[in-house]
């Protein structure tokens, strides 16, 4: 199946770059529902439905993450880690989306789990472009397993 | 060199000058007169074997005869036309080489020439009185002649003296500097000798074996000379000790166990080894000594004698533990440099790391920010307003490529950059089709293949040849087609690549700092860049052994090369 409504979970504590890829998705037409997590921790308690995430109504579980890297509290990573050990969410599609290509991160994210590792682009032209491509690509053509993650 | 043994020859013989004449030889007489009928007489009267007889019948005759030979004795007529026997006399006297030769005067009478005869003096000159007696002439002639033979003798004795004299000063002297030779070889010798002596008695000293041996059934210990020097104790005269002397010496703490392996090595019959620490008693000093045994046994089997030798090994030892603490300081050392170096490459990483998340975020909402406002309200701000917000944009993008730059520089310096062999044949048809800004140019690219395979890192060699070729494409007159042909060259067993553009080209005044950080040659409006590419070009090339450089007369293009080590072919 293709992914249409389902859920987007951005992971990014920077505001400003929160702000230039909501704006780059919905130039992009990118219209899922977003969700935001600004840290580590955060992206963990809502992916596990605790804490203030308890409403799947309200924070459904995503089908695709937008992660940063440099993160407070609990690095990219240490996410993309943890979510790599929940056997329930390994349908979910992971991106690194962060400032810098580290060669020791790139290997890290895929050993991880990551499916793709993207530089945030310095420029709102590239953004959009980018997030262009991955409409086609992710939303457009890519096929996806039809059952969904159990909420 | 002329000393006392020089004897000088006998005053009146020339010895250079005389006759080669032997002792037997007949003795020359010249006999003077204008009448032949005078010398045939003379000739009658002298005739024996031991004479021979040469007539002149002038006195030019006789001069010339005088010149050609040499002679015992001159008999001469002074009666004779052209020059007289007086004046011939005269000129004989004065020749040096005739002067000694004694003459007989033949006169005829008592007359004025007997005055000049007499003031010749005897013995060189005499005078017969005519007619000759020839008894007396005879007789004188034979005394002349006799004189004439002890002289010849004499020369030749003297001659041979003189060879043998010579013969031995030169044997002396040849002794004498076979001598200084000998003496001096003796001194270096000594000296050497000295020198090795020196050190044979300090490795002697230095390593010297005490000895001794130990009797199993009557108990005697017997020391050698050597040992008592160990010891530090006063030799006894028949080297005898008691078992208290050794194990009085030895420090308390150390003798169980020294005891113990001792014992060991008698029960066994075998060969023992040991180490322990003495108080050498004439000093105090603690000594480390190394104590070796063996036990020899009698026909039964049964332990009889125990000889050993104790070495004493305390400088050994003693330079063992500086050589050891030496390397332990020197390890730690290192260790702590390394810890260090490591510490400063972590925290460069952590840096950089911070740099590339931290210092990028602000510049790109810098950048998205301004064009957004520029998006959203553009047509609320004006045109002036409008191209401030593009300003700020620009900046900020230049400020983010100055980051990564900036970035790449400091890893390019420090980050591992292990070589293998390159295909630049594969790799640079894949920077061509890959990097965003060589495409983006529509440049015109010539590969002049086959390029020669190079020794570096594929990762620095690809950001250094993109960098290369990213400046070819750039900097181009306006409206130009940039054309950039890639070449590759062998040279003295390294590959050049040449990278040559038809571009703007480098003033030869600009091309020595064109390789530094941050510089820049041409304005920034019309040819954008941070002034880092080249820079990270240089750096890693030279990381990876090789080197870089342009030629550009500053007009028609630049032609860059990289230079790098050919791979080891394969055998």
């Amino acid at each position: 199946m293709k992914m249409h409504n389902q859920t987007i979970l951005l992971v990014e504590d920077n505001e400003d770059d929160v702000f230039l890829i909501k704006r780059a998705l919905k130039e992009a037409n990118i219209l899922n529902p977003l969700q935001i997590a600004v840290h580590g921790q955060y992206a963990i308690d809502y992916l596990a439905g605790t804490g203030k995430y308890a409403d799947r109504v309200q924070h459904p579980l995503p089908s695709l993450i937008f992660l940063d890297l440099k993160l407070p509290f609990k690095h990219g990573l240490e996410v993309l880690k943890w979510i790599h050990e929940q056997p329930s969410l390994d349908k979910i599609l992971v991106i690194v989306l962060t400032s810098s290509s580290e060669e020791r991160d790139i290997q890290q994210a895929y050993r991880l789990g990551a499916r793709s590792f993207l530089v945030k682009p310095p420029t709102t032209a590239m953004l959009l472009e980018l997030m262009l491509s991955l409409k086609n690509y992710w939303m457009k053509y890519n096929e996806y397993p039809a059952t969904p993650n159990p909420p | 060199m002329n000393d006392q043994a020089n004897p000088a020859p006998p005053s009146q013989f020339d010895p250079a000058a005389e006759p080669s004449a032997s002792y037997d030889s007949p003795i020359n007489i010249l006999i003077v007169d204008d009448e032949p009928k005078n010398l045939t007489v003379l000739e009658t009267l002298l005739e024996d074997p031991g004479y021979r007889l040469v007539r002149a019948e002038s006195a030019d005759q006789a001069l010339l005869a005088l010149v050609v030979e040499e002679f015992a004795l001159l008999i001469l007529d002074i009666r004779m036309p052209g020059m007289n026997g007086i004046e011939l006399a005269h000129m004989i006297k004065e020749r040096k080489k005739t002067a000694l030769v004694p003459i007989i005067f033949l006169t005829a009478y008592y007359n004025e020439d007997q005055h000049v005869l007499e003031g010749y003096g005897s013995g060189a000159v005499d005078y017969l009185h005519k007619p000759v007696s020839p008894a007396i002439l005879r007789s004188k002639v034979a005394i002349f002649a006799e004189l004439y033979r002890k002289r010849r003798e004499c020369v030749l004795a003297n001659r041979a003296l003189l060879t043998e004299v010579t013969e031995r000063r030169r044997a002396q002297e040849q002794l004498r500097d076979l001598n200084e030779t000998l003496k001096q070889r003796v001194t270096e010798q000594t000296k050497a000798l000295r020198g090795s002596e020196e050190r044979m008695r300090m490795a002697i000293e230095a390593t010297a074996v005490g000895i001794w041996e130990w009797n199993v059934l009557t108990h005697a210990i017997r020391w050698d000379a050597q040992l008592f020097r160990i010891y530090g104790i006063a030799p006894t005269p028949d080297g005898f000790v008691r078992y208290s002397d050794w194990s009085g010496a030895v420090l308390p703490e150390d003798l169980p166990e020294s005891e113990r392996i001792l014992q060991d090595t008698v029960r066994r019959c075998g060969l023992g080894r040991r180490e322990f620490r003495i108080h050498r008693r004439n000093d105090g000093e603690v000594r480390d000594i190394e104590a070796v045994e063996t036990v020899r046994t009698n026909e039964h089997g049964q332990a009889e004698w125990v000889l050993g030798t104790n070495l004493d090994v305390t400088e050994l030892r003693k330079a063992q533990k500086q050589l050891k603490a030496h390397a332990e300081t020197l390890e730690k050392t290192v260790d702590a440099r390394t810890a260090s170096l490591r510490e400063t490459i972590e925290q460069l990483e952590e840096f950089s790391y911070s740099v590339a998340h931290d210092l990028r975020a602000p510049l790109r909402a810098m950048q998205g920010y301004a064009i957004a406002v520029l998006t959203d309200y553009g047509d609320q701000i004006g045109e002036e307003g409008k191209d401030y917000l593009q300003r700020i944009s620009n900046a900020a993008q230049r400020m983010d490529r100055l980051t990564s730059d900036t970035l790449t520089y400091s890893k390019v310096a420090v980050v591992p950059m292990p070589r293998e062999s390159v295909s630049l044949d594969k790799l640079i048809p894949v920077i061509i089709q890959h990097y965003p800004q060589i495409e983006a140019a529509q440049a015109e690219i010539t590969v002049a293949s086959p390029l020669l395979p190079v020794l570096g890192n594929e990762i620095w060699l690809t950001q250094a040849i993109s960098n290369l070729l990213g400046n070819a494409v750039k900097f181009v007159p306006q409206g130009t087609t940039p054309q950039v042909r890639v070449r590759s060259e062998s040279r003295d067993g390294d590959v050049r690549l040449w990278i040559e553009d038809n571009g703007i080209g480098i003033k030869p005044e600009h091309q020595t700092r064109l390789f530094g950080m941050f510089e820049r040659v041409h304005l920034n409006e019309k040819y954008e860049g941070t002034g880092i590419g080249l820079a990270i070009v240089r750096k890693s090339i030279e990381r990876m052994g090789g080197t870089v450089g342009l030629e550009s007369d500053g007009e028609t293009g630049s032609q860059f090369w990289i230079q790098l080590p050919a791979p080891q072919k394969k055998s």
